[in-house]
C-alpha cells in the first residue's frame, strides 16, 4: 500500500503555496495520467516545432521525455532495487520519479559509497515554462529530489543522490540544485552525470 | 520511511566477523549493510533470471570472468 506525505507546490496562477500529495509508489492512475494527460500536450508541443525533431529541438521546449513510458518502466521491477514516487494535486499527477538503490557514488569525496540514483524524473507538461506559456505548479522537481534525498538518508546513504541529466535540465541541476557536474558519460548516451554530496544534500533540503 | 519488521538472524562467528568488518569499512550499520546486500542480490537475480550474464573485469585489464551466481 502506498504511503502518503503532504507536500507544498507553488501555484503560479494564484501566487500561493498549495497542498499536494507525495506517494511513495507510482500507481496505475499515475501511469494512466502520463499516457492520457501528459503525452498529448508533449506531443503537440513537439509537433509545433519548426525545426527537425531531435534532442536539441525538443530540449528547447523541455520535451525530451515525450517518448518515456512510465507504466512499462514501473512494471515488473524489484521493489528492493527500484523505488518510485508520484506527486498528485487537484486529482492529477503533477510529477513522477523512479530511483535505483544499487548505484555507487563517483565524486572523489564519496567514491564507492551507496547513493540513490534518480533514473527518471519528470514534471507534468502544464508545469513547464518552456512547454507552455502559462505554467501552473512550481517546485515539483525540487519536491521529488527532496524525496530522493530523504530516502537516501533513511537508507544511511547520508543524502547522496546521483543522476544523468537530459540536456534540457542541465542548468537546473547545476545551478538551482547545486549538484556536482561531471563530463558527458559515454556509457550513458553521452548524458552528463550529476551528483549531490551529503553536504550538498543537506543544503538543498534546508 | 517504510514500515519495517524485525527478525532474528543466526550467523556463524566468521559470518558475524565479516558483517562487522564490512559494515565498519562502509560506514554503515549492520542492518543497512544487510539491506544493501539484499538489494544487490535482488538486482543480480533480476538480471540472471532474464538471461543476462554477469562478468567481472579485472583491474589489470585481463580477460573478463563470468560471475557465477548461486541459484
Amino acid at each position: 500500500m502506498r504511503e502518503l506525505s503532504k507536500v507544498a507546490l507553488f501555484d503560479r496562477h494564484s501566487g500561493k503555496h498549495v497542498d499536494a500529495e507525495l506517494y511513495d509508489a507510482i500507481a496505475d492512475n499515475n501511469a494512466s495520467d502520463f499516457e492520457n494527460l501528459w503525452k498529448p500536450p508533449l506531443k503537440e508541443a513537439v509537433s509545433r516545432l519548426q525545426q527537425p525533431v531531435g534532442g536539441k529541438a525538443q530540449a528547447s521546449i523541455n520535451a525530451q521525455d515525450a517518448h518515456w513510458r512510465w507504466g512499462e518502466k514501473v512494471a515488473g521491477r524489484s521493489p528492493l532495487v527500484w523505488k518510485s514516487f508520484a506527486i498528485e494535486c487537484e486529482g492529477r499527477t503533477q510529477g513522477l520519479m523512479m530511483v535505483k538503490m544499487t548505484h555507487l557514488a563517483r565524486a572523489a569525496e564519496q567514491a564507492g559509497k551507496g547513493i540513490v540514483y534518480v533514473d527518471l524524473i519528470s514534471s507534468a507538461p502544464w508545469n513547464r515554462p518552456k512547454t507552455t506559456s502559462n505554467p501552473r505548479f512550481a517546485n515539483v522537481g525540487r519536491v521529488l529530489l527532496a524525496a530522493a534525498i530523504s530516502l537516501s538518508l533513511d537508507e544511511e546513504m547520508e543524502g547522496r543522490i546521483g543522476l544523468h541529466s537530459l540536456s534540457q535540465s542541465e542548468e537546473w541541476y547545476r545551478g538551482r540544485c547545486g549538484m556536482t557536474e561531471f563530463d558527458p558519460d559515454p556509457n550513458y548516451q553521452d548524458l552528463r552525470y550529476y551528483e549531490m554530496t551529503a553536504a550538498q544534500a543537506k543544503q538543498f533540503i534546508e | 520511511m517504510q514500515k519495517t519488521k524485525t527478525m532474528t538472524l543466526n550467523l556463524s562467528a566468521a559470518e558475524m566477523a565479516a558483517l562487522d568488518r564490512l559494515a565498519e569499512a562502509r560506514g554503515l550499520t549492520k542492518t543497512a549493510l544487510l539491506r544493501q546486500a539484499l538489494r544487490l542480490y535482488a538486482s543480480v537475480t533480476e538480471r540472471v533470471d532474464r538471461g543476462d550474464k554477469l562478468f567481472v573485469e579485472p583491474s589489470d585489464g585481463k580477460e573478463k570472468a563470468e560471475l557465477m551466481v548461486l541459484g
